[in-house]
């Protein structure tokens, strides 16, 4: 595979600064968000780029895990900070216990089952699918936390006027549960429709243009796309069966 | 007399202070106050769905907190103050509470004979969005209704009704009490209103007590 210049990769920036100055001249915000963005994807690829070497290279099993570990926390303090409003402590641990949860069981899975590689903890593979895996789930937990709690906010008459006319709160709050449920899981299903027609997914493509077969590839994605699916749901199922305590206390009451 | 519910030194933040009443059973009882006296605070403790900071409430001599909470506001069930309708039609809000309980819902035409009864001339088809805020709150008196509960409370109920439609709202309510022994309990800061209860329950310098 021949790699990019750096000297070229720094054109790729033309199209960051191309939507700075439309967003300034529009008075768009977050201008400022772009090319906070842009900066710190661009710090925090190229440490990742180190860091991972460093892993691959080590090839340590308590590292690689220690590591889906850390991913795992720097997934639920993103989702901490996506939701852009204090999270209570029964949401918190809600969101800890369900992306935790559905990711690992199915990144075992993926990894023992369907990928099966020739050194069990082999950080090649772990640390790349525990990547996808995380961040599928963690985004998904976003939207449907943020969908909820949007809900609540706007729907706290409903469900008080539910528990008046003698709901339990599950059911109180059903609806909206199961609205955020959908928010969530519907990113990855419509990727799924569109993979291979519409796009290209990213992982294929790379190792496209890093020089395996596409067939070898599409198997991967295949894999990878049920395990993202397969994560995301799970975690969003743990999320709703539990998250919707947090909005009531033992007696019962709604909490606003 | 028998007690239906007796509170016992309630209190509420800095809002009510200890306060002992006891309303009773088979009576009319009104909740008088000033505005924000603690009125809609005290139907709320009444079916659980808010607590008093300090004190008990017994419901038929049970601690309401012994009791399971949600069957306990399916015997005592809150009309609010503000009516809150779910986005549909008035059909579907007059059946939502039924269908809650898993009740039995009645026909129709029986639905319909409500909405004649409290004075809505429109079709059960309705949307929500056309209602006026008196005949959503009649809609939503009739959704209680249709529960048959053990207690009605009604916060307000009349608030957002002319004087017309209010004395036959009163009057309607006052026929199911003495028909089926449900027990009705109201709030109002209106002498009218509450001049046709049994039993006045008046909230003054932040104190509760009952005039029986
Ligand atoms: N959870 C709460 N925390 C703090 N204050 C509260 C809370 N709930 C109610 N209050 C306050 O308690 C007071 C009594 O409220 P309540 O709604 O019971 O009055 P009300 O007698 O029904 O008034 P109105 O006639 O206007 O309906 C109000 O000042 C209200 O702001
Ligand atoms: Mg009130």
């Amino acid at each position: 595979m021949s790699d990019i210049a750096i000297t070229r990769l720094i054109f790729a920036y033309v199209f960051v600064w191309m939507l700075y100055l439309f967003m300034r001249n529009r008075k768009i915000q977050q201008d400022k968000l772009l090319l906070l963005a842009s900066f710190r994807m661009t710090i925090q690829l190229v440490l990742a780029g180190y860091v991972l070497g460093i892993i691959l290279q080590v090839d340590n099993p308590i590292i690689t895990i220690s590591t889906i570990f850390l991913m795992e926390i720097f997934a639920i303090l993103n989702i901490k900070k996506i939701a852009q409003q204090k999270l209570s402590l029964p949401i918190l641990k809600s969101v800890t216990l369900s992306l935790t949860t559905g990711t690992l069981l199915v990144l075992f899975f993926f990894l023992l089952v369907v990928v099966n590689p020739p050194s069990l903890f082999d950080p090649r593979y772990w640390i790349p699918l525990a990547g996808m895996i995380i961040g599928n789930a963690m985004t998904g937990i976003s939207i449907g936390l943020k969908t909820l709690l949007d809900n609540v906010e706007s729907k706290k008459d409903q469900i008080q006027t539910s528990l008046h006319l003698g709901a339990e709160p599950k059911d109180a709050i059903g609806d909206i549960l199961n609205k955020s449920f959908e928010a969530a899981i519907l990113p990855t299903l419509n990727s799924m429709l569109g993979m291979g027609i519409i796009f290209l997914p990213g992982m294929m493509s790379g190792q496209i243009i890093a020089g395996s077969s596409p067939i070898t590839a599409i198997r991967y994605q295949i894999g990878i796309m049920l395990g993202i699916t397969g994560s995301v749901s799970l975690s969003i199922f743990i999320f709703s069966s539990t998250v919707w305590r947090s909005f009531f206390n033992e007696k019962k009451q709604f909490i606003s | 007399m028998k007690p239906l519910f007796e509170c016992q030194s309630i209190t509420f933040l800095d809002i009510i202070k200890p306060s002992t009443l006891t309303i009773y059973d088979s009576l009319i009882t009104s909740i008088n106050g000033a505005s924000g006296s603690g009125k809609s605070t005290l139907l709320s403790f009444l079916n659980g769905t808010k607590s008093p900071s300090s004190g008990l409430i017994y419901y038929k001599g049970q601690d309401i907190l012994d009791i399971d909470i949600v069957k306990h506001r399916r015997n005592v069930v809150l009309v609010e103050q503000k009516p809150v309708l779910f986005p549909g039609t008035v059909y579907s809000n007059l059946i939502i509470g039924l269908q809650i309980q898993h009740k039995k819902i009645p026909p129709e035409n029986l639905l319909k004979n409500y909405l004649d009864d409290f004075h809505l001339s429109f079709s059960l088809q309705e949307s929500i969005y056309s209602l006026s805020g008196g005949e959503a709150q009649r809609v939503c008196i009739i959704r209680c209704l249709l529960l048959q509960p053990e207690v009605l409370l009604l916060d307000e109920p009349t608030s957002s009704l002319d004087e017309n439609t209010a004395d036959h709202v009163l009057h309607y309510l006052i026929q199911v009490h003495q028909r089926s022994s449900m027990n009705i309990i109201f709030s109002s800061h209106s002498e009218k209103l509450s001049s046709k209860a049994d039993n006045i329950i008046q909230i003054a310098e932040k104190r509760m007590g009952s005039s029986l």
